[in-house]
């Protein structure tokens, strides 16, 4: 494959932001060799010291706020309004990255004996290849890269091609600051498939981090499954595989189930509820997307979230009061529209929404913020239940289901294939501590304001939502445990 | 012949007992279980034996009546390894109230000092009590040595009540005493305190010294009784079950007895009042047998408990009238020690269980037997009392001290004054923690490392102190270009002021100013010190909900 250009559009007015040079097979296969090779510079530095490097980085993210926030909303449509929120969670993040080393210091260990010579420590996996959706432009692909500078593994992180500039400006920064170790990190600008089997065949790769829908993370494990296959040698009459383990780990799609029981102020919930399902378009993998609601507050509830919902302005991304920004692409408004057809053919009410504005090109495509009614007799077999329920909608369309009573609301949450996250509303104290036990999901929320910044908030799922399964923090999944034995002081004597 | 005429008197008492054993089992088998408590004997659960719980005590109670009973050490020992707690009596079915053991113990040991059986240790408090009117065999005019000018709290005359701090807090958990006049001089009560407090007397009663116990009894009855002030708070549970109970058969008088709780409890009703601990708790309470079961004060200190914002109260499972017993009471924190912080460890451990981080109590001898049952490995597991949690919890006046000397430049002094105003902005912060606040001349010479000027906030327990230069070990450093500072110092409010904080912190501008941190310490310590709060409260964490 030759070198190509890539024409970056303005997803609101669709002009061109730049152009830029794409990755071939051959520059993403010397780039991967680079880095590993200087992936000891960064283990010559320890924990701490990496992590100061990264707050300092924090402060540059701050002195450059304006001009990142203009790309992000330029490149990836967000809303100027939500990439406040953007920038937020990743400068904290780093700002704060020595929080994670909690999780990885060495764990001295007491035998049953009450003997002390086993402990637990955290080493860095290795060479990690990353891969970053579109919905993000900076926060998901600098925390992968973030995360694994922060362990000690080198990293090389592909953003999405439809919006890598804001991601190539913070590398650059990075380089600017003669970030210490910067050697050892790299961006790949790969659109399509292939890009992710460049990374899966070579060897020096340890880790694969991926954030995508939960089938495209199948799928990928399908190509790895043929690469092992290809790679068997038969020479000794027994197939051994000469292609080696690697790490996998998906983040994947959410189809967060959110509680409104009868016992909550309806017009403070509705509008907590609205900024969790609509912000950024619905774009998000742990937007509320299932809305379930008491049957008696329902019709009330309904009211109080159409309310809120008209109050969502949407146009130029680039207007402080604008709440929703125009569609990352043509696929996602096809989608929408698809999921409300579908949901119709069920006899769906359509509470508001369900109007599209298509200029007929790859940019500036809207879809209003979309209330469909999901009977809840529909959810019961999942195979048969309407796609909107069944599958994420990774735009502004949200379901909204009718709970007979805690104990249903409970079971509608959960006839699901995902689990990310499960939110609840509730002043009930004893039903609380039962919804964070029978929740199927990986982070649960009671009673807690959306969008939230805290370092302490996790990634992660169940089901078809992550794997491996679990709420997590990326730096975790990047270390490995080794154990360790030392009887020196107790041996010592009779080895000698 | 040894003659037990006090134990004879409860022979029904003792007939009656039905051998059931719902005062010392566990599990489903117990009839009481369905009332969610099981093994109720803490000195049982500790020694194991039979012979520990009631249904083994009244046993050999039953021997002991009959001929030929030899007293020898191993008896006189069992004799005094009972709490006299009271939890048996609570599950036992066999009679309305129960069949009250602690009773028979009290008889069997008035017995034993009437047939002179009077162990040395026992004796040697006796002799503490009469010369020095304390057990502890300090000297009387030590008594209120850990007060300042104590003398100023002796105006019985005019005070509306009268505190009676008791021998274990005066001598021994001195914290207690003070918390609770702390507390209660910042409340604004009008209280005074006994220049001629003497013991209440319950060991001598606990140990069978029955008249030495109705001497003292009625001499301090009527030294009460001559006093103006007939309302006397009790921060000693002990000292209250005592006036209370013990001296009820003495008593004629119409003196009033509160525990410290229930004055405060009413106290609350007409004068409300915020507490607020610093850092998130979880808080448990300890029911102190004398103040619960014993006197039936169970709502009060939980009230009080509730009263504190930024905790989570958590009940352990055996509570109320089913709480187990410290292992302090019934004289076996003095007569078996070891014994005593065994129980302890048992009842921390139910609190551990519960992921308490602060168990409190209401009782001196609890505070002191619990704190010395803390496994090592609690992680930061705490015993405190009731007085010293609210207490810790008042919302002083913070001070300010700037001294000037040293700072080189104009803006430095003035921000310092500036800051002086506010002391409150540092509330957050635990004392001790001390913080740099470093004023650089451009970001280059922050990346360089290059400061102007710098001064450090000393948080004291009252107050803050700002001193010119960096601390020696600080716990992180503010960083503050000139620009920003001279534009801070403008403004007119502590909102404004953190306004415009958040804003040089969140966007920054070479040109117009910036602010920046560098953490010294690892970030959790640091939260725990209580910098996020202060960093919140001061603009730089965003709030959520604004930011969307």
């Amino acid at each position: 494959m030759s070198s190509q250009e890539l024409e970056i559009k303005n997803k609101y007015t669709g002009e061109i932001i730049d152009r830029i040079p794409a990755d071939t097979p051959e520059t993403i296969q010397a780039k991967i060799k680079r880095i590993h090779r200087n992936q000891e510079k960064l283990r010559e530095m320890d924990f701490v010291e990496r992590a100061q490097i990264l707050s300092k980085f924090a402060t540059r993210l701050r002195f450059k706020k304006k001009q990142l926030k203009e790309l992000i909303v330029a490149e990836g449509g967000l809303p100027i309004k939500y990439s406040e929120w953007e920038i937020a969670i990743v400068s904290n993040g780093f700002k704060f990255c020595e929080w994670y080393y909690q999780f990885m210091e060495d764990k001295e260990l007491t035998s049953i004996e009450g003997e002390k010579f086993a402990k637990i420590v955290y080493l860095p996996e290795g060479l990690a290849a990353c891969v970053a959706p579109r919905n993000t432009p900076l926060s998901l692909p600098l925390y992968q890269l973030g995360a694994n500078y922060l362990v000690g593994n080198a990293a090389i992180v592909k953003p999405s091609t439809a919006c890598p500039l804001t991601m190539i400006e913070a590398y650059s920064m990075m380089e600017e600051a003669e970030t210490p170790g910067i050697d050892a990190l790299d961006i790949a600008i790969a659109p399509g498939r292939w890009a992710v089997d460049e990374f899966i065949k070579n060897d020096l790769i340890k880790v694969f981090l991926s954030i995508s829908s939960s089938h495209t993370a199948k799928d990928i494990l399908v190509s790895y499954a043929r690469m092992l296959k290809k790679s068997v040698d038969k020479s000794m009459g027994v197939p051994m595989y000469t292609l080696p383990f690697k790490k996998f780990v998906f983040e994947c799609a959410g189809n967060d189930a959110g509680i409104i029981m009868d016992d909550v102020n309806l017009e403070q919930v509705a509008k907590w509820n609205v900024d969790a399902s609509y912000t950024n378009s619905g774009q998000q993998c742990f937007s509320m997307k299932r809305i379930i609601v008491h049957r008696d507050v329902y019709d009330e509830y309904i009211e109080c979230v159409i309310r809120e919902m008209e109050k969502l302005k949407y146009g130029d991304p680039m207007d402080p009061d604008v709440d929703i920004g125009p569609l990352g692409s043509r696929k996602i408004l096809m989608m929408m529209e698809v999921m409300v057809a579908d949901a119709k053919k069920y006899d769906a009410k359509i509470y508001t929404g369900a109007e599209k504005i298509d200029t007929g090109k790859d940019y500036g495509l809207f879809y209003k913020p979309t209330l469909v009614e999901i009977k809840p007799e529909l959810c019961e077999d999942l195979s048969k239940a309407p796609f909107l329920w069944r599958e994420e909608a990774f735009g502004p369309v949200r379901s909204v289901t009718k709970a007979d009573s805690f104990e249903d609301a409970i079971r509608l949450a959960n006839a699901s294939n995902y689990g990310m996250r499960a939110v609840v509303y509730t002043s009930n104290l004893e039903r609380i501590e039962i919804f964070k036990k029978k929740l199927e999901a990986a982070n649960i929320y009671i009673n807690a304001r959306p969008m939230l910044t805290d370092i302490t908030v996790a990634l992660g799922g169940i089901k078809d939502s992550a794997y491996p399964p679990g709420a997590k923090y990326y730096p975790q999944e990047l270390v490995y445990q080794k154990y360790i034995m030392d009887q020196t002081a107790k041996n010592l004597d009779k080895i000698k | 012949m040894v003659k037990f005429s006090e134990v004879e008197k409860h022979s029904d008492l003792i007939q009656i007992c039905g051998k059931c054993g719902d005062c010392a089992t566990s599990g489903t088998q117990l009839s009481t279980a369905k009332r969610h408590v099981s093994e109720p004997c803490p000195v049982k659960n500790v020694l194991g034996f039979e012979a520990y719980d009631a249904r083994g005590r009244i046993l050999i109670l039953k021997r002991i009546l009959e001929n030929n009973f030899k007293i020898d050490d191993g008896f006189l020992n069992w004799a005094y390894t009972c709490t006299e707690c009271g939890s048996c009596r609570e599950t036992c079915l066999a009679i309305e109230g129960g069949i009250d053991t602690p009773l028979l113990m009290d008889a069997l040991r008035q017995d034993l000092v009437k047939n002179n059986y009077r162990l040395k240790k026992h004796e040697l408090i006796l002799e503490s009590i009469r010369k020095h009117h304390n057990p502890y065999n300090e000297p009387l005019k030590e008594r209120f040595a850990f007060l300042d000018a104590a003398k100023n709290y002796f105006d019985v005359k005019n005070a509306d009540y009268i505190l009676y701090i008791g021998c274990t807090e005066s001598y021994r958990q001195q914290n207690i005493a003070l918390a609770t006049i702390e507390l209660l001089e910042h409340l604004g009560i009008n209280f005074a305190i006994l220049e001629e407090e003497n013991c209440c007397g319950s060991i001598l009663r606990r140990y069978g010294y029955e008249e030495e116990f109705k001497e003292l009894a009625k001499s301090n009855l009527t030294y009460l009784n001559k006093q103006t002030t007939k309302k006397i708070i009790f921060p000693c549970a002990g000292c209250l079950r005592t006036f209370k109970l013990d001296y009820q058969d003495y008593n004629s008088t119409d003196l009033q007895f509160f525990h410290l709780t229930e004055f405060l409890e009413e106290f609350f009703k007409t004068h409300p009042y915020n507490f607020k601990l610093q850092n998130h708790k979880k808080i448990g309470y300890h029911d102190p047998c004398h103040l619960g079961r014993h006197v039936g004060v169970y709502e009060a200190p939980r009230t009080l408990l509730k009263l504190l914002e930024n905790s989570t109260f958590i009940e352990l499972d055996a509570l109320r009238n089913y709480s187990h017993c410290c292992g302090a009471g019934g004289g076996v924190k003095s007569s078996n020690p070891d014994l005593a912080v065994e129980i302890a460890k048992n009842r921390n451990a139910e609190a551990l269980q519960k992921a308490i981080d602060i168990l409190v109590s209401a009782c001196p001898f609890c505070e002191r037997n619990l704190a010395d049952g803390i496994p090592e490995n609690a992680n930061g597991f705490m015993v405190v009392d009731i007085a010293e949690i609210l207490n810790k919890t008042i919302q002083k006046e913070l001070s300010t001290e700037i001294s000037h000397l040293g700072v080189k430049s104009e803006i430095c002094k003035q921000y310092m004054k500036f800051l002086g105003q506010y002391p409150e902005i540092f509330s957050d912060l635990i004392p001790g923690s001390d913080m740099d606040f470093a004023i650089y001349d451009s970001f280059d010479d922050f990346e360089e490392e290059k400061t102007m000027d710098a001064f450090h906030v000393l948080r004291k327990e009252e107050g803050v102190e700002i001193i010119p230069g960096k601390a020696d070990d600080a716990d992180l450093e503010l960083a503050l270009s000139k620009e920003a500072i001279a534009k801070l110092i403008q403004t007119k409010s502590k909102e404004d002021y953190a306004t415009r904080f958040g804003d040089f912190y969140n966007d920054p501008s070479f040109e117009e100013g910036w602010i920046d941190f560098l953490l010294h310490k690892r970030t959790k310590t640091l939260i725990d010190m209580g910098y996020g709060k202060f960093a919140e409260a001061a603009g730089i964490l965003e709030d959520e909900e604004d930011a969307l």
